[in-house]
């Protein structure tokens, strides 16, 4: 095995679960989220040479999994629902925080591609907003407004004290 | 620094991303990565022939075409009161399905779209959150892309020529299965010769997953983009697959559909069972249904 292929499978392997947990949350589904890893890996491993020259591979790697995401929403997975699902929390049980998360995703995979992948980028990646408007390719400007409308439409399901009651 | 709002959803993003193992198969990875290289460097020797023809295309056709109007030759949505299913061969139903595509272009003349062009889709599937519908615009070249996000277009500095591969592009995917040999055998022969070039670790299992694989990729990249009479060849190609099959399946809608796919594929080209026009792909239980497509000279346009 040459020492190029070692570094990529070292790479692979060791950026493969973050990139998994990353993809779930855009699509909402386990087993595509693992087909969307490995052809994202895949991708990297196509153009490992920009990948190793990037400034940063990690970003670039994300920046190919969001393409992989947006390709699906665009030719199969599709991103507007008929008819959107409540925003409002479903009647919790006391402690259930199980259902609360549930809800939550749910909300999650309501938004907007953009938000959701803000979201993601910032709050599960800790990205900055400028980290995250540079990978997005936008301002950031368009990161916090897009954060801001995102939180909102996620509200009901962060309130713990609110979903209690 | 982070609202208590914000630490919640970090901490509860964390939660439900937890303890999910995951161990990536580093070898399929490889494979696949190694294909796709092997797809570029092909494409590219493609593409060259496949514009010439799309423009000897053009050159030929009565621009009949208007922006807006739709494909040639393309599905319509299967009717509402679909009778159940009636399975004839693989061979019977992709003939009908070809002499459909056939008829249903015979008034039209197809016109190749200009790069700059762009391709309107609309379309329907399953999701985790419910079925859904979504509107969707690619640039014909493949460089930009559309979408509508709460209600607004948002015009996408990227589509999926920056994957690298011509043949992703709705351009380079229609331009070359344009380009391919207009005899259904000959065809299959040259997209067989295309996948042989490639070592057998490449393969979707044997010869013959991997080329209606291929086949499946191109229609799916070509974007409604698909001449109909090299449609109706691209049928009758498929049904000289060995192993090739049709069952009864679905839409998204869970109205009857006929699918038709290969041993080893879990995908499927799916076909009214009324008109047999090409409703959708689907694959690996995903995929869609396609409502309409058009060409269009902006996003947003319909």
């Amino acid at each position: 095995m040459s020492g190029r292929e070692e570094e990529f499978r070292d790479f692979a392997r060791s950026r493969a679960a973050p990139l998994h947990r990353s993809a779930y949350l855009l699509c909402g589904d386990w087993h595509l989220a693992h087909d969307l890893v490995q052809e994202t890996l895949a991708q990297a491993y196509r153009h490992w040479h920009r990948v190793q020259q990037a400034d940063s591979p990690d970003a670039y790697v994300r920046r190919i999994l969001l393409n992989e995401a947006r390709k699906r929403w665009r030719r199969r997975e599709n991103a507007m629902p008929v008819a959107r699902i409540t925003t409002e929390p479903v009647v919790l049980d006391a402690a259930d925080e199980i259902v609360r998360r549930a809800g939550l995703l749910q909300a999650l995979l309501a938004l907007p591609p953009g938000q959701r992948e803000t979201v993601v980028l910032r709050y599960l990646e800790g990205m900055t907003e400028r980290e995250t408007a540079t990978l997005l390719g936008c301002s950031e400007g368009t990161v916090k407004s897009q954060t801001s409308r995102a939180l909102s439409s996620l509200r009901t399901f962060l309130d713990r004290t609110e979903s209690r009651l | 620094m982070k609202t208590q709002l914000e630490t919640q959803l970090s901490d509860d993003l964390q939660q439900i991303v937890a303890s999910q193992p995951f161990a990536p198969d580093v070898a399929a990875i490889e494979r696949r990565g190694r294909q796709l290289r092997r797809r570029s460097a092909a494409a590219r020797g493609a593409a060259g022939l496949g514009v010439a023809a799309g423009i000897t295309a053009v050159a030929l056709a009565v621009s009949t075409a208007q922006p807006g109007a739709a494909l040639p030759g393309r599905a319509q949505p299967p009717s509402v009161a679909a009778p159940a299913v009636r399975l004839a061969s693989a061979t019977v139903v992709l003939d009908k399905a070809a002499v459909a595509v056939a008829v249903a272009g015979a008034g039209h003349s197809f016109v190749m779209p200009g790069p700059h062009q762009w391709i309107y889709e609309k379309g329907i599937k399953k999701s985790p959150i419910g079925v859904i519908t979504r509107e969707s615009w690619i640039r014909f070249d493949g460089e930009r892309s559309a979408d509508i996000e709460n209600g607004k277009l948002k015009v996408l500095p990227f589509g999926s020529a920056q994957d690298g591969d011509p043949l992703a592009t709705p351009q380079g995917a229609a331009h070359y299965l344009s380009s391919l040999p207009a005899q259904p055998r000959a065809l299959l022969a040259a997209i067989y010769k295309k996948d042989k070039a490639e070592p057998r670790s490449q393969w979707y299992v044997n010869l013959y997953a991997t080329a209606f694989s291929d086949l499946m990729e191109l229609q799916s990249s070509a974007t409604g983009a698909v001449p109909p009479k090299v449609q109706a060849d691209v049928f009758r190609a498929l049904a000289l697959i060995p192993g090739i099959r049709d069952i009864k399946t679905t839409d998204m809608l869970g109205r009857p559909a006929i699918g038709i796919t290969v041993p080893a594929i879990n995908g499927y080209f799916l076909l009214d069972p009324t008109t047999y026009a090409l409703i959708g792909l689907s694959y690996q239980g995903s995929g869609g249904t396609q409502i309409t497509d058009a060409v269009v000279s902006g996003p947003g346009q319909r």
